[in-house]
């Protein structure tokens, strides 16, 4: 038998990867989380716990005799208001770091985002700058840049931690990006802004799993305890081939019409301004943080880590775009 | 003049880039008053002392790069003059002259004990400074660099205008004293960071003016330039010229030039005044850099310290040595066959563009009377001469002219394009010129001093006198006029690369190295000058090889183009070349071709539209070779289809080395791969070695032969040997330095490998390899799957992104694309796909354009370095584009 490992937020994107990945590799697999657990997680034989991140008598019943923790959980949306986010991904981790170092995990491994350190300049295959809280953009990326600077200083002898940031993670089972990005190119919305040129990374989910999952086991290693790491597929691709490609496998209609950069951006300010003084549901289908996204390389060095966490992806671009596609033609047009 | 102002010595503000707080101390100097020195002190024993003497106005920080990279075993001394920098402001009634500077140094040097071997560094008016001190230590002295400064002003040579100006009495307090002008317009003058373009650093500008703030603190830079002499009466002037005079006996120390070309201040004719002084110094002329050099080019604070390190290293008796080179002259020289053919009738040259040929008998007389009469006209043996003629008679009797009575020809072809002409010329500071009219025209924008002679009816503005009167002047002097026999190490061409990725580069060969060239052309393709009863002609598609012909005693034939443009050529003129040369009527004998793959296609495009006379003259060669850039094997094979007769090889080399290589069309069908492409086998007398190349793409330095290797499937740099390839290159001391590595060898900077059979296959050029994550990626190989798998003729595979890292990215050329764009998705994915099977690499992105860029002489070499930067902005996407 494997270790006890808690995973937070094991229903969302990246912590049901870890979930999966770390069940593979034969750990005893502990869930801490907000509602039920889905069939999938029975039939793996997750063990489920039921509460909040920024609860920690909650944190402490997961935690109890658990070797190592990935914490996962996070309020992942791109619009709302500071205090949510603060309450959740600064206090939440905070939580999570100081009850698991309270019941004597040594290892954890906090799920980060390259936009922590992105301050809106193209990265051509960057290095894992440090975040940076000041200049991160917008309210997602500045309190996961809090998250992670405030995890990373928990580090110390005996109670190691680490950060993943996983880039733009997609496939079979991701609910944020690429259903999205399904959804609005069979709507006929999908646009691509400026020339679409711009070369991004993205990581498949099941590499997001594994990734997770070497990071833990490293966690205590010299040249992983205390820094953080970006992962990524390591095969960076224009935006207009990932969006082609994503609605192609899905059997929507490819995206054609390009919107000019600055239009876009004005757009997304304009249509931000609407929802913040509204006070309207859901998020606005462009906002100027996405503009940017879209239209700015980003793209990352990724020898550091390979060569840290002894991992490499599993599952190619290609072998991801084939799983999606067949996901999509045996689950019909409901997803 | 009342005395000046009075200030004591300080130490720099601690914050000035790149000075180190700890370098910096103060020293009394007897009679000079306390100076500020930047000393860098050696672990223990010095092996060597650094004096480092700066020029006006500048001080001490212009040497900190010096003291950072220097090794820790020399002392490195660099010191703010008396009353510059942060010296002693010293209140002087009087200008401080040459002599007491001189002195004062020496009383520097003696206070602080410099003991043992020394090399003097000094730019600008340090430079006359160092090296009075070198002459009152030349026991001492182990070697002498001096960048952008002067001993004497040339004869008949204006004082640098700036000088002249900042001299004149009204102007000299105004603009060096009373305010920062002078101090402000030297750093002005520097131009950094040759690749971006950028202005010298503000913060770095700033600490060159920081001890100049005020007038009190620039007396002596106004003083100073008060003491230039530029009258014979002036009181430095007799300090001066024993100064001048004093290094002409420095033959046995080490010098080494290094050099801004573009200084306003300093321009190339000091650099020839100082060449003449001190012909054995080594040179590097850093084109583009000015005034500062150290500032401007970003190499030449190392390439200073490797010269130190040679030269220190090297025993001193070993440079007093004569160097290696034999009085005995060449046994058949580069001439001979024009000699022993003084009385043929045949035609020697048809030049078709003209419409004209000359025979052997007149072509021979013309040279002999053109070598006498510039003789009689003051040209030397060893006088460089610019040839600014296009290929034809004329240029062919000037140039075999010139090597017959020992000058040296400078080539710089209009393939190079005029600024790139003008810079290769200026590069080579030719005491001559001969040249068409639009050439004499060229040769007035830069200075050349010595003879102006114009090809043509009459004398244009700028010549002194027509190669017609040359050679009547030569007529009359009779048979009693003759040259010197050339010597085999006595340089016979400079010629140039073809700058494609920078400033041409000029290359130096002997007339032994041309000798050998010539011979292993006789032996490489059976060439027949006649003698053994077939004589062979040649028809020069590439038109400078026409000045082969009379070389190899065989006729040659200028076809009807334009020189600038190889795709100008066709089939009928074409045909029409080779047909005015070919095998008179019952003679035997072939007719060989040699052109580019531009000209070629250009041929076999028109092939169909040429006369039956014309289409018979080519199926009829019988050899045809084709070289400057990579061939398809498929043109090849559609020239065989034309050219039904001939040997059809491609051989491999460049602009220093030429031919190294060849493989013929039907080995190259044979041979079809992804791994770059067949140049096919080394020829006899050539060797070929590999430098196997790191994970991040470097070479190995390979300083030894046994660092090379010639096992099968090692990619590496290409490195060759044979008695053709260049001597060295032209005032590039460390292009040359790096070059000979392992000594006698040519780093060739183009990257292949070896197969089983030693064949060797090319894989595109060093500077354009690709360091990816998963290793070194060269570009050919992608390239070539890229262009079967989508159908185009021509494509070019570059990295973006930081070297080690970097993601490979596949440019289509495409008539149709409108600027750089994407290619559909399809094809990417296909384009991919195959590039992954064959060659095992991860293509991020396929783009497309409608010309890839290329060089200006063969049409066909493909600037990868300009494809990546338009690549990498693409792909970087809009933000950075609307950020500017």
């Amino acid at each position: 038998m494997g270790d006890r490992i808690v995973v937070t937020g094991g229903t969302g994107v990246v912590g049901s990867a870890a979930v999966r990945a770390l069940r593979a590799q034969g750990d005893h697999v502990v869930s801490l989380q907000r509602g039920e657990a889905p069939p999938w997680m029975s039939d793996l034989g997750v063990e489920v716990v039921r509460g909040d991140v920024t609860d920690a008598d909650a944190v402490a019943r997961a935690a109890a005799g658990a070797d190592g923790v990935i914490h996962a959980a996070a309020r992942v949306e791109i619009t709302g208001p500071w205090a949510e986010f603060e309450r959740v991904n600064v206090h939440g981790t905070r939580t999570v770091l100081d009850t698991a170092r309270a019941c004597g995990v040594r290892r954890v491994v906090v799920v980060s985002s390259p936009s922590v350190a992105h301050a809106g300049r193209a990265l051509v295959g960057a290095a894992a700058e440090p975040a940076d809280a000041q200049r991160a953009r917008g309210n997602y990326s500045r309190s996961k840049a809090m998250a992670e600077t405030l995890a990373l200083d928990c580090d110390a002898e005996g109670f190691a931690v680490a950060a993943v940031r996983p880039h733009l993670v997609w496939g079979v089972g991701d609910t944020q990006l690429t259903a999205r990005i399904i959804a609005r190119a069979r709507a006929g919305r999908l646009v691509i802004v400026g020339s679409g040129a711009a070369l991004i990374d993205t990581t498949y989910i099941d590499n997001a799993g594994t990734a997770l999952a070497a990071a833990l086991a490293r966690a205590g290693d010299a040249d992983v305890r205390g820094r953080a790491f970006v992962v990524s597929n390591g095969e960076p691709r224009t935006v207009t081939e990932m969006l082609t490609r994503i609605a192609r496998a899905a059997g929507a209609p490819e995206p054609r019409r390009h919107v000019p950069y600055p239009v876009a951006r004005a757009a997304g300010l304009a249509l931000e301004s609407v929802w913040e003084r509204t006070d309207r549901a859901g998020e606005p289908p462009i906002t100027a943080f996405l503009a940017e996204q879209l239209a700015t390389a980003h793209w990352f060095d990724q020898r550091t880590t390979r060569q840290a966490l002894d991992w490499c992806p599993e599952v190619s671009l290609d072998e991801g775009f084939a799983r999606l596609e067949a996901h999509y033609a045996g689950a019909g047009s409901n997803c | 003049m009342s005395a000046g102002p009075t200030r004591p010595a300080r130490i720099p503000p601690p914050d000035l880039p790149g000075l180190a707080p700890e370098w910096s101390r103060l020293v009394e100097v007897p009679g000079a008053g306390t100076w500020h020195v930047l000393e860098r002190p050696a672990t223990g024993v010095p092996e060597l002392t650094v004096i480092a003497v700066h020029g006006n106005p500048t001080w001490s920080y212009l040497w900190r790069r010096l003291l950072a990279t220097a090794p820790p075993t020399w002392r490195v001394i660099a010191p703010d003059q008396a009353g510059m920098g942060y010296s002693e402001r010293l209140g002087d009634a009087r200008p401080r002259r040459l002599a007491q500077r001189v002195a004062d140094l020496g009383a520097l040097t003696d206070v602080l004990e410099v003991r043992g071997p020394v090399v003097t560094v000094a730019h600008d008016w340090g430079g006359p400074i160092s090296l009075g001190w070198v002459l009152g230590h030349r026991d001492q002295v182990r070697g002498v660099v001096l960048t952008n400064t002067a001993v004497h002003q040339p004869e008949g040579a204006p004082a640098p205008t700036l000088i002249r100006l900042a001299r004149s009495k009204p102007i000299l307090r105004a603009v060096t004293e009373q305010t920062g002008t002078f101090v402000r317009g030297t750093t002005a003058l520097s131009r950094p960071s040759l690749r971006a373009l950028r202005p010298m650093d503000p913060t770095v500008a700033a600490a060159f003016a920081a001890p100049y703030g005020d007038a009190a603190s620039r007396v002596a830079v106004r003083d100073f330039v008060a003491d230039i002499p530029l009258e014979d009466d002036h009181p430095s002037a007799a300090a001066l010229d024993a100064i001048a005079e004093g290094v002409r006996a420095l033959g046995d120390t080490p010098v080494l030039l290094a050099w801004g070309s573009d200084d306003p201040v300093f321009s190339d004719r000091y650099l020839r005044d100082l060449l003449q002084r001190m012909p054995h110094a080594d040179v590097h002329r850093y084109e583009r850099a000015r005034h500062l050099v150290t500032e401007d080019a970003q190499a030449c604070v190392d390439d200073i310290v490797r010269w130190i390190e040679i030269v220190g290293s090297r025993a001193r008796v070993a440079s007093s040595a004569p160097r290696e080179g034999s009085a005995v002259p060449v046994t058949r020289p580069i001439g001979a066959a024009l000699e022993s053919r003084a009385d043929d009738p045949g035609v020697a040259i048809a030049d078709l563009r003209a419409g004209r040929s000359v025979s052997w008998s007149l072509l021979a007389r013309r040279t002999r009377e053109i070598a006498a009469g510039l003789t009689e006209l003051g040209v030397r043996p060893g006088d460089r001469i610019a040839m600014l003629v296009p290929p034809g008679p004329d240029l062919v009797a000037t140039v075999y002219a010139a090597w017959a009575m020992g000058a040296v020809v400078v080539a710089a072809d209009a393939g190079l394009g005029v600024r790139g002409m003008r810079r290769a010329l200026r590069s080579a500071t030719p005491d001559h010129v001969v040249g068409i009219p639009a050439g004499i025209a060229l040769a007035r924008t830069i200075a050349i001093p010595g003879r102006h002679v114009v090809v043509g009816a009459r004398r244009v503005p700028g010549a002194d006198v027509t190669l017609a009167e040359v050679a009547r002047v030569g007529r009359e002097l009779g048979d009693d006029a003759r040259g010197l026999p050339s010597l085999p190490t006595s340089d016979a061409v400079i010629a140039f690369t073809s700058g494609a990725t920078g400033p041409p580069k000029g290359v130096v060969y002997t007339h032994e190295r041309l000798c050998a060239l010539r011979d292993a052309l006789r032996a490489a393709y059976g060439i027949s000058d006649g003698t053994s009863g077939r004589a062979d002609a040649l028809v020069a598609a590439f038109p400078p090889w026409a000045l082969l012909g009379p070389a190899l005693g065989i006729a040659s034939a200028i076809p009807d183009m334009d020189l600038t443009d190889a795709s100008t050529l066709n089939a009928s003129t074409a045909g029409r070349a080779a047909a005015a040369v070919g095998p008179r009527e019952g003679s035997s004998g072939g007719v060989l071709m040699w052109t580019s793959p531009t000209a070629l296609r250009a041929i076999l495009d028109t092939a169909g539209s040429a006369g039956p006379d014309e289409r018979a003259a080519l199926e009829r060669l019988r050899l045809l070779l084709v070289a400057g850039a990579p061939v398809p094997a498929d043109l090849l094979a559609r020239a065989q289809e034309v050219m039904p007769e001939a040997v059809i090889a491609t051989p491999y080399g460049m602009t220093e080395a030429l031919p190294l290589t060849e493989v013929r069309l039907e080995e190259l069908l044979g041979a079809q791969s992804s791994d770059g492409v067949l140049v096919g086998r080394p020829l006899a007398g050539v060797d070929v070695a590999i430098a196997p190349l790191d994970s991040i793409g470097r070479p190995a330095p390979a300083a030894s032969e046994e660092e090379l290797v010639s096992a099968a499937g090692v990619t590496g740099e290409i490195v060759v040997r044979c008695a053709w390839m260049r001597s060295r290159y032209d005032r590039r001391w460390a292009t040359q330095a790096h070059a000979d590595s392992p000594p006698g060898w040519h780093r060739t900077a183009d990257v292949g490998h070896l197969d089983g059979e030693g064949r060797l296959w090319v894989e595109g050029r060093l500077a354009h390899v690709i360091a990816t994550p998963r290793g070194a990626v060269t570009p050919v190989g992608p390239e070539m799957v890229a262009q079967a798998v989508s159908g185009v003729a021509r494509a070019a595979c570059v990295g973006v992104g930081p070297r080690g890292t970097q993601s490979v990215v596949v440019v289509l050329e495409e008539g149709d694309a409108r600027g750089l764009e994407l290619v559909d998705i399809d094809t990417t994915i296909g384009v991919r796909r195959a590039v992954l099977r064959e060659c095992g690499v991860d293509v991020a992105a396929v783009l497309r354009t409608a010309a890839l860029p290329v060089d200006i002489r063969h049409r066909s070499k493909i600037d990868r370095a300009a494809v990546a930067r338009d690549a990498s902005r693409l792909l970087a996407g809009d933000l950075e584009v609307a950020d500017g």
